[in-house]
Order: C-alpha cells, then sequence, then structure tokens
C-alpha cells in the first residue's frame, strides 16, 4: 500500500548539479535537436574500421558475389612468389575473409535466405567464397613450410658439399681471371660476390651492418687467399704461403681489381704485424676474436 | 559457415537459432491464414546448381515448345532458383495480386501480369548459322546439343562447359551469350599476377623467411606432427609391478642370504675328502667289472 502510495506521487525537479551549472553558465542557449539519424554520423575517410568494408559499399550485390568466378591460388603458383608477396597476399586474404564476414553477420542479422551459412539450408555465397580465400591462406602456409623444410634439409647437406664446391670456384675463378678483360674481371667479381652471398651468407658491397660471426671468418679467409693467388707474384705467395687465420686474410679481403697496386703495402705491413710481440697472443685467440683485432689493427694501413 | 574460425562455429550456431519460444512459434501456426502449398516449388536439395542442369544462360535466345507461347523465339533473362525455371523476355505471364510493397515504378493497379517460370526442358535453344547460298546468317533450331569437357571462357572470365553438337561425326560448338557489359573484377588480382615470379633461391645460409614468422607458418598444435617417444611415455604404458605375497618374500630373502655368502674356494682337506670318495667309488668300480 505504502509502495502504491509512493510510485504514484509525480516529482519533477533539477538535478542539483543541473542547477549549479545552470548558475555558473547563465546564457546557455537552446539548439535544435540533432536528429538521431545514420545521415548526421560523419565517418572519416580514413577510419580504421573501413578494412572490413568493400571499397566502402555497405553491402556487394549479387555482380560482384558470384562464386564461379572466384578461385583460390594454386599451389605451383604460390611457389613463384617471395615472402613478401605471399605475406602481402595472406593480409588481403585477411582483410576479406574479415569483409565476407561482416556482410554475412549482416545478411543473417536480416534472415536474408542463403546470404550466410545457416545450418538447414546450403551454404551462400559468402560461405562459398570465405571458404576459397581459406584455401589460398592454407596454401600459403604450406609453400613457406615446405620451403623451410627445404632450408632445413639444406643445413644438413651443405657442410660435406661446401669446402668442394669452394674448390672447384677457386680453380675456375683463377683460370678466368689470368688475361681476363676489363669486363670479364667485372664479371668475375660479381661471381665472387654472389658465392659469397651464397655460401657465406655475406654481402659483401653492404658490410656496414654485418655481424662478425663464424661464416664471415670463413668468408675473409676464403676472399683472401683468393686474392693473393690472383693479383700476387709467385715471390709473394712463397713469401706469404697459404693464409689459415682472419688476422692476416683480413687486409687482402678488402682488396679489389682497382686498388690490386696496394698488395705489396699490404703484404709489408702483414709481415711487419707478424713480427710484433703481440701476433702470438693473437693467434691464440678464437677466429672471430682475430678479425675484430685485424680491423682495429689494420685500420690504419687500408 | 566457413567465415568463421572452426571454434567459433558453435556459437555462431547458437546464434543463428531461431529467437522466438515454442509456445510463440505454436501460436504463429495456429493463428496464420490459411494458403495453397504452390507446386512449382522445389526443394533446396533439388535445386540447380551446374549449368550442366540449367543448359542455358541468360541472354541464350531460345524457342517455346509447350503452352500458349509455343513456337515463341526469345530470350533468357535469369533463372528462378527456387522453381528451376527460367524467365523468358517475352515467355507466358499469369495475373496475380500484387501487394502495394511490391509495385514497380509505372504499376497502377494490383491485379498484375507476371512473368511465369518456363522448364529448360520446355526450350529449344536457337543458334545462328551462316548460309552459304544466301551468304547472311540464319536462324536454327537446335534438336539436341550436349557437353564435352570445359573451357576458360575469357568474356565472363570463368570457366564454364562446352556446349557441343554432334552430328555425323561433325562436332560444332555453340558458344555461350557474352556480357552485356565488359566483367571487372575489382576484387581479384591481376590477369598475369599468377604467372609472375619473385621467388629465388640466392643464399644457403640466408633464409629468406624471418624467424619470427616460423611460428605462425608451422602448427604446433598439428595433429600430424609426429613427436618423440620419451621415457615419461614408457612409464605410462608400462603396468606396476604387483605386490609380492609373504612366501615369495621369504623365498626371495633366502636366495638373497645365499648370494651374499658368495662363492668358497675349496680347501685342501675337503679335496682330498672328494679325491678320496671318488677313487673309492672308481676302485669298486673296477672291481664289479674285473678291470685290471
Amino acid at each position: 500500500m505504502f509502495k502504491k502510495n509512493i510510485s504514484n506521487v509525480k516529482v519533477a525537479h533539477f538535478h542539483t548539479a543541473s542547477k549549479i551549472n545552470g548558475r555558473i553558465r547563465s546564457n546557455i542557449q537552446i539548439r535544435a535537436p540533432i536528429e538521431p539519424t545514420v545521415k548526421n554520423i560523419k565517418v572519416n575517410e580514413d577510419h580504421p574500421l573501413w578494412q572490413f568494408f568493400h571499397e566502402k559499399k555497405f553491402i556487394r550485390g549479387e555482380e560482384d558475389m558470384q562464386p564461379s568466378s572466384w578461385r583460390s591460388w594454386t599451389v605451383p603458383e604460390l611457389r613463384r612468389k617471395s615472402f613478401d608477396d605471399l605475406h602481402s597476399l595472406w593480409f588481403n586474404c585477411l582483410k576479406e575473409r574479415n569483409i565476407l564476414a561482416r556482410e554475412a553477420h549482416l545478411l543473417e542479422s536480416m534472415k536474408v535466405n542463403g546470404g550466410a551459412g545457416t545450418t538447414e539450408q546450403t551454404d551462400g555465397p559468402h560461405d562459398q567464397l570465405s571458404e576459397k580465400v581459406r584455401t589460398t591462406m592454407w596454401r600459403i602456409r604450406h609453400v613457406l613450410g615446405e620451403r623451410q623444410k627445404a632450408f632445413e634439409n639444406t643445413q644438413q647437406v651443405i657442410p660435406e658439399y661446401k669446402q668442394q664446391f669452394l674448390e672447384n670456384f677457386k680453380e675456375r675463378y683463377l683460370d678466368e681471371a689470368n688475361g681476363a678483360t676489363e669486363v670479364e674481371q667485372q664479371d668475375l667479381e660479381d661471381q665472387l660476390a654472389r658465392l659469397n652471398w651464397a655460401l657465406f651468407g655475406i654481402d659483401v658491397n653492404n658490410l656496414q651492418d654485418i655481424t662478425i660471426n663464424k661464416e664471415f671468418v670463413e668468408c675473409v679467409i676464403y676472399n683472401g687467399n683468393l686474392k693473393l693467388q690472383k693479383f700476387g707474384s709467385k715471390e709473394q705467395l712463397d713469401s706469404v704461403g697459404v693464409i689459415t687465420n682472419a688476422y692476416d686474410a683480413f687486409p687482402l679481403f678488402t682488396l679489389s681489381q682497382e686498388n690490386s697496386d696496394k698488395l705489396g703495402d699490404l703484404l709489408a705491413s702483414i709481415e711487419k704485424n707478424r713480427s710484433s710481440e703481440k701476433y702470438a697472443e693473437i693467434m691464440k685467440m678464437v677466429p672471430v676474436k682475430q678479425l675484430e683485432q685485424a680491423i682495429l689493427g689494420f685500420e690504419e694501413v687500408l | 559457415m566457413s567465415n568463421v574460425s572452426v571454434a567459433g562455429r558453435r556459437f555462431w550456431k547458437r546464434a543463428s537459432h531461431d529467437f522466438l519460444r515454442p509456445h510463440e512459434l505454436k501460436r504463429i501456426k495456429t493463428n496464420r491464414l490459411p494458403f495453397f502449398k504452390r507446386n512449382d516449388f522445389v526443394l533446396s536439395e533439388d535445386e540447380y546448381k551446374d549449368f550442366e542442369q540449367w543448359r542455358y544462360f541468360p541472354g541464350d535466345r531460345v524457342m517455346i515448345t509447350t503452352g500458349e507461347k509455343k513456337g515463341t523465339v526469345t530470350k533468357v533473362v535469369s533463372y528462378i532458383n527456387s522453381s528451376n525455371s527460367l524467365i523468358l523476355e517475352d515467355g507466358p505471364t499469369y495475373r496475380t495480386i500484387l501487394p502495394k510493397q511490391f509495385w514497380q515504378p509505372g504499376t497502377t493497379s494490383y491485379v498484375n501480369e507476371i512473368p511465369e517460370g518456363v522448364k529448360p526442358q520446355d526450350l529449344k535453344l536457337v543458334a545462328k548459322v551462316h548460309d552459304e547460298a544466301t551468304g547472311k546468317d540464319k536462324d536454327v533450331i537446335v534438336h539436341k546439343f550436349e557437353f564435352l569437357g570445359k573451357h576458360f571462357n575469357k568474356e565472363w572470365q570463368t570457366w564454364l562447359p562446352t556446349r557441343v553438337v554432334k552430328d555425323k561425326g561433325e562436332v560444332l560448338y555453340l558458344p555461350w551469350p557474352a556480357p552485356e557489359s565488359p566483367l571487372e573484377r575489382t576484387g581479384a588480382s591481376g590477369e598475369d599476377a599468377n604467372s609472375e615470379r619473385s621467388y629465388y633461391v640466392d643464399s644457403v645460409v640466408h633464409n629468406q623467411i624471418p624467424k619470427d614468422a616460423l611460428k605462425d607458418i608451422r602448427n604446433p598444435y598439428s595433429k600430424y606432427k609426429r613427436g618423440t617417444f620419451e621415457q615419461r611415455h614408457l612409464n605410462k604404458f608400462t603396468a606396476p609391478d604387483m605386490p609380492l605375497s609373504e612366501t615369495k618374500k621369504a623365498y626371495l630373502s633366502e636366495l638373497e642370504a645365499k648370494k651374499a655368502l658368495g662363492h668358497k674356494k675349496l680347501t685342501p682337506e675337503v679335496k682330498d675328502f672328494i679325491g678320496g670318495r671318488v677313487k673309492k667309488f672308481v676302485e669298486s668300480q673296477k672291481k664289479d667289472l674285473n678291470i685290471q
């Protein structure tokens, strides 16, 4: 009974905060009410949620949604593509699936027949297209998985063949360098650069952000010996011998066709360093440390 | 339902259920006005899906073989999926009452003529053949045609079945009608995008796949992944030892005790004793057999 009385009482009053607000800003003017329609909502052109729409369309028409005219990328086609291409394709597929899911959900809520997948009916165009895009996506993963497997298998096999391959290349390189023209010399330089990238993973033309590791040391020693044999005379070869450490090999590694006349100076500095007291200590170091010492020690000469 | 992940499907399923309660459904069914069931509708599983079933494509010229409009040559406009029939440009119509919300611009009356669907089997294809006698094209009605493999249709940019007429060992191709305006595929990749090569192996040391991408490429929880057999698996599949009985325990402890004693070396006295016994036996045997 008491409750009923309370509910019947009609009270009209301002909220305390509204009263205070009214006192402070007394000159508030009443504006026309903003109509709550979609037309009054403005969306930025670069709003991130536009990524869920196909060309900013609310929903695509039948002409854009013909499952028979779409097909998935095949595995052989994807095998031709680089990682970056596959990555961008994956990203596009993902966006497309998001768009399809949004449209399907919209149709589902509108209860349009066959628009979205309902359990009783056959799959609508959105589901068929989404399935095709999904197929492309698993195929991308499959192709990258294949590549990774091939790479790992190569890592197991390459130590067996690496030395033989390097020997063969050295033989051919020195043979062809003998009496080659300027253009042929440049070609051989390019070949050597490609070999360094292929077998040691060292980009000789970009040594700025290189990390000194086992592969780099191997690369330096191999290149040093190769250039010594290419540019050096028989007497010079006999006096220096085969270089087995990174400390001696580094100055020769920096040698090229243009500055090949510096070979005499470099060999002299190598001889000088060998006779110093520090040399015996450096030789006891691991090859990576040897190379670090060489880069610091030979800086003046180079 | 492939637009959601496998894990999300059951949530989707639940969300797509009808929100009406059973008693509400019952009320709707009982209060509904009676209606005539239409015979031309087919079940969803019987609906045509392939071009081989439809046989004609919108834009094809056809001749009607039955009904009032028998003999009319006209064009296919569209399909009606729900009744497996085709709408024709100048096909049969029926008079029906059209509610106002379905009125098209220009409609003035509730009673209207509506195009009626025609089944593909009530149609014959009309093709154009070059007549050498007159030097002009003439219309020919194709009595029977069939499908022979598939071909890539450049106009529609898709694979379509090839329609042919076989006559006296001769095969005549019936082209599909071209689209009214050239197709523009905005969503798909370009025509030659698939054949361009951008992947080259240039190093055996340098991996082109970034390290961080590897965990996304391979599914660590794949059901096809072969694991390694470890000791914990062996422990799991090995049955525990049964508890021993008291008798067995006593027997084993006896064995242990005997084992603990170890092997003793024979003393000279024992050796003499055994040797004496053997000699005695051998001599007794000799005596019995009279051997000297």
